[in-house]
């Protein structure tokens, strides 16, 4: 099986569904309203990624675990990973920013510079 | 639309040199508190918003509106004014070159462009605003998962670094991930902006950046804004703090900074800009003296005084043309006196080709002012007496059967309405042009201005020295004469004969004198002046000395001339005389 990831608060809601399943959509839903402040909607879209990635299986309305918590996090490593939103850079909002994130070099020579930072 | 765009470009025009003021200031305030920054931003976008804006002498804008529309539209030979000369000098050559319209054009090409113009930039700020719209749309809907976590905060998987979200009701957004010992200092900094309100000076200066997208100075302007922002906000949340808790701030942006994958890029949201210059400003950051403060704040409204006015406006100045006026020059009703030693004449509205000319209102020897061609678009300098008071005359032929007024415009010059208490009269001299004087026809014309500027002329004319009725008067030389027509029996009462240089022989002057005072009555009419001894005007007494008759050629016809005799009721010594009815 390929390494899936999930994000944070997927993996919450991941969560969520192994506790209470089988358990109904519309529960779910419920649920996350409260838990999370989420919308109907994205609760189902959330929960659609889920079942995609081959978490969970969905049965006009019934939610169940297709493989179990235990399994899942076993075949995984732990590494939280953010997922960037696509969006492509128009050249000119270059000009605000400083354009790209920093490297590596940049951050160690930037943190050298905070550690040697003297006192008033 | 070209209006409109017109207006901007002027407008844009003028905010350029605040905004490279602000450039600059903000390099001289640099040991200053970076909100002071913001202030003078704040002073830029008041400029680009007001439409309207008040004269003052301290405005180092040189010209508010360098693009005049009549210019654009009408002019042979268009030209920018910027109020620098160089700039004109520069300019100027090119854009009538590349603009001049090729004769038979119905429409200035100028004013096809500028039309033109004003589409691309409408087509732009809808670009600029719907890329707004859209990347916002775009980005509630990546964060749509986000969980709440308190207050206005959010988390979510898809934040890679924190931002904030939304101008009404604004929203912080952490990433999912985040070290607790992070948390804090990313939540003092975004809770900071909002309490700045900086997602609505924000929104502001995208809107005003979507307007002015055609200058590239608007663009510096927004760039350097956003960074002034960011680095105000982190002034305010180091402010009070120590020296370890501002290095873990440091930290905290720095790998902010780095787990950024990709831009966001949503002017409405904004995110981590320029971490090491942010760094060091919070590393070095101590409170700033009072008196820099001080002078900082006073720097901000002196630049305010001075840019956010204009220079004064120039006067519009008319000059009736009566109809049918065939004069060479006619002249302005309005006195000018220039400030300075040179004055600069443009042809203003309903003017076309024509000369212009400096009448001086009191005759002084030096003064010779050739006539000079003037048109729109080309101005005309002239070197004048700072001081003095002026008429301007033009020269320009109304053949129609209506008076028209046409314009001089001038800056930098104190005006009046025409005074004529004590003055001369004006000579001509040898090089200058004058209007040729009327001799003794029938008032030139009725339709001149209204009464007021006949009593001015014939007070005018009332001044000078009078001469008797048989003095040959060369009138070739002189314009204005005082003719002494008549006088009675006891010397009490004279008549005087009014020949000015804009209305021939017209009106007369009815004078009582009263223990040795004159009392001066004016009869606004025409009369004929001859020279001869036969023409000799009379004022008589009845034969039982109860009535005074005053003859005299009123007109001529058909070659002959029309004798009027009147009575002149005198009033009982009260100084008022009149002229009664006709007889003859």
């Amino acid at each position: 099986m390929q390494e899936i990831q999930l994000g944070v608060i997927e993996a919450r809601y991941a969560d969520m569904i192994w506790e209470r399943e089988p358990v109904t959509s519309s529960e779910l839903v419920k649920l996350t309203a409260v838990e999370f402040n989420w919308k109907r909607t994205t609760a189902h879209n959330v929960l659609r990624r889920l079942c995609d990635k081959g978490l969970f299986r969905n049965d006009n309305g019934m939610v169940t675990a297709v493989i179990s918590r235990e399994e899942f996090y076993s075949l995984q490593s732990r590494k939280y990973v953010e997922d960037s939103f696509e969006g492509s850079l128009p050249a000119f909002i270059a000009a605000f920013t400083k354009g790209k994130s920093l490297t590596e070099e940049e951050a160690e020579e930037i943190y050298q510079l905070i550690d040697r930072a003297k006192g008033v | 639309m070209d209006a409109v765009f017109i207006k901007l470009l002027n407008m844009s025009i003028a905010a350029s040199w605040l905004i490279l003021a602000v450039i600059l200031l903000r390099v001289l305030l640099w040991r200053s508190p970076k909100w002071i920054r913001c202030i003078l931003w704040g002073i830029v976008a008041v400029r680009l918003v007001c439409p309207i804006s008040i004269e003052s002498r301290f405005s180092l804008i040189p010209n508010a509106e360098p693009v005049d529309p009549a210019v654009v539209w009408y002019s042979p030979t268009p030209t920018i004014d910027s109020g620098v000369a160089v700039i004109d000098q520069a300019v100027n050559p090119v854009i009538s070159e590349s603009f001049a319209p090729t004769p038979g054009a119905s429409v200035n090409p100028l004013a096809v462009w500028m039309y033109l113009a004003g589409i691309v930039w409408a087509i732009g700020l809808v670009v600029l605003l719907g890329y707004a719209l859209f990347s916002y749309v775009r980005l509630r809907r990546n964060v749509s998962e986000a969980v709440l976590l308190r207050d206005n905060i959010w988390v979510g998987d898809s934040v890679s670094s924190p931002f904030i979200l939304g101008v009404i009701r604004p929203r912080i957004y952490l990433a999912s991930g985040m070290e607790e010992s992070q948390m804090s200092c990313i939540l003092a900094h975004e809770q900071a902006h909002l309490k700045r309100g900086d997602h609505w000076w924000k929104l502001l200066g995208y809107l005003l950046l979507s307007v002015y997208w055609f200058n590239p100075l608007s663009w510096a302007a927004y760039a350097l804004l956003c960074r002034d922002i960011e680095l105000a906000c982190d002034e305010k949340v180091v402010r009070s703090w120590e020296e370890a808790e501002k290095k873990q701030y440091s930290r905290t942006l720095v790998s902010c900074s780095m787990r950024r994958k990709r831009v966001m890029a949503c002017p409405l949201a904004f995110g981590e800009v320029g971490v090491k210059q942010r760094v060091k400003a919070v590393l070095s950051y101590r409170k700033p003296a009072f008196w820099i403060v001080l002078i900082a704040i006073v720097a901000c409204l002196v630049t305010a005084v001075c840019f956010l006015t204009n220079s004064p406006k120039p006067y519009q100045i008319r000059v009736t043309i009566p109809a049918k006026g065939t004069e060479n020059f006619y002249y302005s009703d309005e006195e000018i006196c220039p400030k300075g030693r040179t004055l600069t004449l443009y042809a203003g509205e309903g003017m076309g080709d024509g000369e212009v000319v400096l009448l001086p209102v009191e005759w002084q020897e030096e003064n010779t002012y050739k006539p000079t061609y003037i048109t729109r678009g080309m101005p005309v300098k002239m070197e004048v007496e700072k001081g003095a008071w002026f008429k301007i005359g033009v020269n320009i032929q109304n053949p129609s059967e209506e008076s028209k007024n046409v314009y001089i415009t001038v800056k930098n010059v104190d005006v009046r309405i025409a005074s004529t208490v004590g003055n001369e009269g004006w000579q001509e001299t040898e090089e200058g042009r004058s209007p040729n004087a009327e001799m003794t026809e029938a008032p030139m014309d009725s339709s001149l201005a209204p009464e007021s500027s006949e009593e001015q002329i014939i007070t005018r004319v009332l001044g000078r020295t009078a001469v008797g009725w048989s003095n040959s008067v060369n009138f070739e030389q002189d314009a204005d004469i005082l003719v002494k027509m008549a006088v009675d029996s006891t010397g009490e009462y004279e008549v005087y004969g009014i020949i000015s240089k804009e209305l021939g022989a017209y009106g007369l002057v009815l004078n009582d004198i009263i223990d040795g005072d004159d009392n001066h009555n004016y009869v606004y009419e025409p009369w004929v002046y001859t020279g001869a001894p036969q023409d000799e005007p009379k004022l008589e007494w009845s034969e039982d000395g109860d009535v005074l008759w005053f003859s005299y050629i009123a007109s001529e016809r058909d070659g002959e001339y029309v004798w009027r005799k009147c009575i002149v009721d005198c009033g009982y010594e009260t100084g008022h005389m009149e002229l009664l009815g006709k007889e003859r």
